[in-house]
């Protein structure tokens, strides 16, 4: 259930990210809100206070209703005579400086009254705003004495910020909405966002990750069976889209080279026991008749030959798997091709000549590559071998070096087209060669080698549709 | 020659010191590896065969430890395994040379020879000159000549002819001479051998109607002494 908890742990992530991105958002708007709050009721504080040092006496009256000058401040004054100006109570008045006081704290009973009335009003325009914000107000004045086009809610707790000071001989006293209002309905506005938010966030979460739980959960269905045995079964869907495709393309291509090096495991344990029952005969033959011959030492040399061909044919079935098994590039080093190829010529050559054949070598732009120069000696010597053995009297037969191709070509009777991959199979032989020598086990070789070093092996007619042709590409770099 | 040898198969082991003492040697055999190599380090031998799977100690790690104790005692590994990549471990481990089994007695024995010597062989290996009833071999110029008469050899013929001289009496088996005059570790399917000592020989012995190679039967060949 990875997948599946995964993408809950990630909706659950980014929900919290959210969250505390959402409070310090309001924690930043608060705090800049309430500064500026600060500044604007001093600003006013002092412009007020320097009009009444001016004119040196406060006015007779300040009318309740008008809460809010033009700045989005309201003022109240405390004369000396103990005499409140304003709809402010008089205990508002007892601490100097900054102060946040209730709406029940600050106000007389009836300004409050006028005050849950602007709300009300502000409230029906902000709805009728919202139908059609381009039109200006229905109750203009009273909107604009606010001076500020924040909604809030009016059940809402208004904090009210007040600056008050001596001002002549009484004191004065500014106030404006506080910052507790807007910051308690910026709060709630990112927690319904985060609600809203997270439904969908989780639910497309687990979309994703149940679609991605079941292909996993296909896929090691898939592999069990592939495990106990089914290796016909294939995972990757016919399109390759994303990472999951791939790692079921992946597990069927290790599938398929399973099932082809099982087919052919199989092929060669049956191959191996038919072919070495022939020389395991004629061995048995010979010392059943060397008891009583009289050419003892002939049936007994006979009988040595039939055994070192019986450990030759062992010796190359246990080299190709160990090529097979394990694919060991340590050895691998620097090997120039046309070295190889002129050494194994010179060797082949008399052999060659001795079998009434001719065998011509050339090379043109030769590569150096990266090999283990034994093991390409070998995979050449095994084809001319092949050619020799195969090709006839009379034929003749070319190695042809060209950069990283290398082929052998020879004019006997080839292998006819529906045997040529079968050829490569270990222990496989043609029925015309099954009367000459050998147990089938060169071509073997050289697809071990050819496989070892990644080259591609081809089998194909000579020149006219002729003989045969044994092309090794190496890999480029 | 004193020969030591670690094969903890009985049937093999006793194969081998029969043969082995039958050519002349004299042989202790020891089946267990720690034992071999406490007496290789504690006696002295001209020869070691160790198997390379052994009980208590394998021969391999054996081979390694008088390795670093500084003995260097010509040493040949044996083997059931015979593909290139032991070879080459087992070589890059200390050994002289390497026989996988199963092997045939002639073939053990050139080699136990040509390991024998090999140390008293190695100041001659400074020579530039080789020379035998006539026939010389110049190193240096590769040319050969017989009776004062020049040969024409072709490279390897004359690699070829090279090794059986300095070999000169001691067999040299078809396996170790595809090794040193090749450079061929795997057994070709056609007369190799046969085919280029053929032509050599129609060219040193024929013109001259003398015989300096000798073919021994199911062994190999021997420049005469």
């Amino acid at each position: 259930m990875s997948a599946l908890r995964q993408a809950i742990a990630l909706s659950l992530a980014f929900l919290v990210l959210l969250t505390i991105g959402g409070l310090l958002l309001d924690d930043v708007i608060t705090e800049e809100f309430r500064a500026e709050t600060e500044a604007a009721l001093r600003e006013e504080y002092q412009r007020i206070s320097d009009r009444l040092t001016r004119t040196g006496r406060f006015p007779d009256q300040i009318v309740t209703a008008e809460v809010f000058s033009d700045s989005g401040v309201g003022y109240a004054v405390l004369r000396a005579d103990g005499k409140v100006l304003g709809p402010v109570l008089r205990g508002a008045f007892d601490r100097p400086g900054f102060d946040i006081l209730e709406g029940e704290q600050l106000f007389q009973p009836e300004a409050l009254e006028t005050l849950d009335r602007i709300f009300e009003l502000i409230e029906d325009e902000a709805e009728e705003d919202d139908i059609s914000s381009d039109q200006p107000g229905q109750n203009p004045g009273t909107a604009r004495q606010l001076g500020f086009d924040v909604e809030f809610d009016s059940d809402a707790d208004l904090g009210w910020r007040i600056y008050s000071g001596a001002v002549l001989d009484g004191r004065l006293l500014v106030y404006a909405p506080g910052v507790s209002a807007f910051g308690a309905d910026l709060t709630g506005v990112i927690l319904i966002f985060v609600i809203i938010l997270s439904l969908p966030a989780l639910v497309i979460g687990l979309i994703f990750g149940i679609r991605a739980q079941r292909r996993l959960n296909r896929i090691g269905a898939g592999f069990d069976r592939i495990a106990d045995g089914n290796l016909d079964l294939r995972l990757a869907p016919r399109v390759i889209r994303d990472d999951i495709d791939e790692l079921a393309a992946r597990i069927d291509g290790a599938t398929e080279r399973l099932q082809a090096s099982m087919r052919q495991m199989s092929d060669f344990s049956a191959n191996i026991a038919h072919d070495l029952r022939t020389p395991l005969t004629r061995l048995r033959l010979h010392l059943d008749q060397a008891e009583d011959a009289e050419d003892q030492a002939a049936h007994r040399e006979a009988a040595i030959a039939q055994m070192d061909d019986i450990i030759a044919i062992f010796g190359a079935i246990q080299r190709i798997a160990r090529m097979q098994s394990q694919r060991r590039r340590d050895g691998f080093a620097p090997v120039e091709l046309a070295a190889v190829v002129e050494q194994v010529h010179e060797i082949y050559e008399a052999v060659a000549q001795d079998a009434g054949q001719e065998l011509s070598c050339r090379v043109s732009d030769a590569d150096t590559i990266n090999a283990d120069r034994s093991l390409i000696m070998q995979l050449l010597a095994n084809l001319i071998e092949n050619a020799i053995r195969h090709a006839g009297e009379g034929a003749s037969i070319a190695i042809d070096l060209s950069g990283r191709r290398l082929s052998v070509t020879d004019t006997g009777p080839g292998i006819p087209e529906a045997e040529r991959s079968r050829v490569l199979d270990p222990l496989y032989r043609l029925d015309r060669s099954r009367n000459t020598a050998g147990a089938g086990l060169g071509l073997a070789m050289v697809k071990a080698i050819a496989d070892l070093h990644e080259a591609e092996l081809a089998l194909m007619s000579g020149p006219d549709q002729r003989g045969l042709r044994v092309e090794v590409r190496f890999p480029e770099g | 020659m004193r020969i030591l040898l670690l094969e903890d198969d009985p049937e093999i082991g006793t194969w081998t010191v029969k043969g082995l003492m039958a050519a002349g040697h004299v042989v202790d055999w020891i089946e267990n590896g720690r034992e071999a190599l406490l007496a290789a380090t504690t006696r002295d031998y001209d020869v070691l065969i160790f198997d390379r799977m052994t009980p208590d100690l394998d021969g391999l790690s054996a081979l390694k430890t008088l390795r670093s104790a500084r003995i260097a005692t010509p040493l040949i590994l044996l083997t059931a395994l015979g593909a290139v990549e032991d070879r080459v471990e087992g070589l890059e481990a200390g050994a002289d040379d390497y026989l996988s089994k199963p092997f045939a007695m002639s073939e053990l024995l050139a080699r136990i020879t040509a390991l024998g010597r090999r140390g008293r062989a190695e100041a001659a290996e400074m020579t530039t000159r080789l020379f035998h009833r006539g026939l010389e071999l110049d190193l240096l110029s590769q040319t050969c000549t017989c009776n004062g008469q020049t040969v024409l050899l072709n490279p390897k013929e004359f690699r070829l002819l090279e090794v059986l001289m300095r070999s000169k009496g001691r067999i040299q088996t078809r396996a170790m001479l595809l090794e040193r005059v090749w450079d061929i570790n795997f057994d070709p399917a056609t007369s190799v051998v046969e085919t280029h000592m053929s032509r050599l020989r129609n060219k040193i012995e024929k013109p001259f109607g003398t015989e300096f190679i000798k073919t021994v039967r199911g062994s190999g060949y021997m420049f005469l002494d």
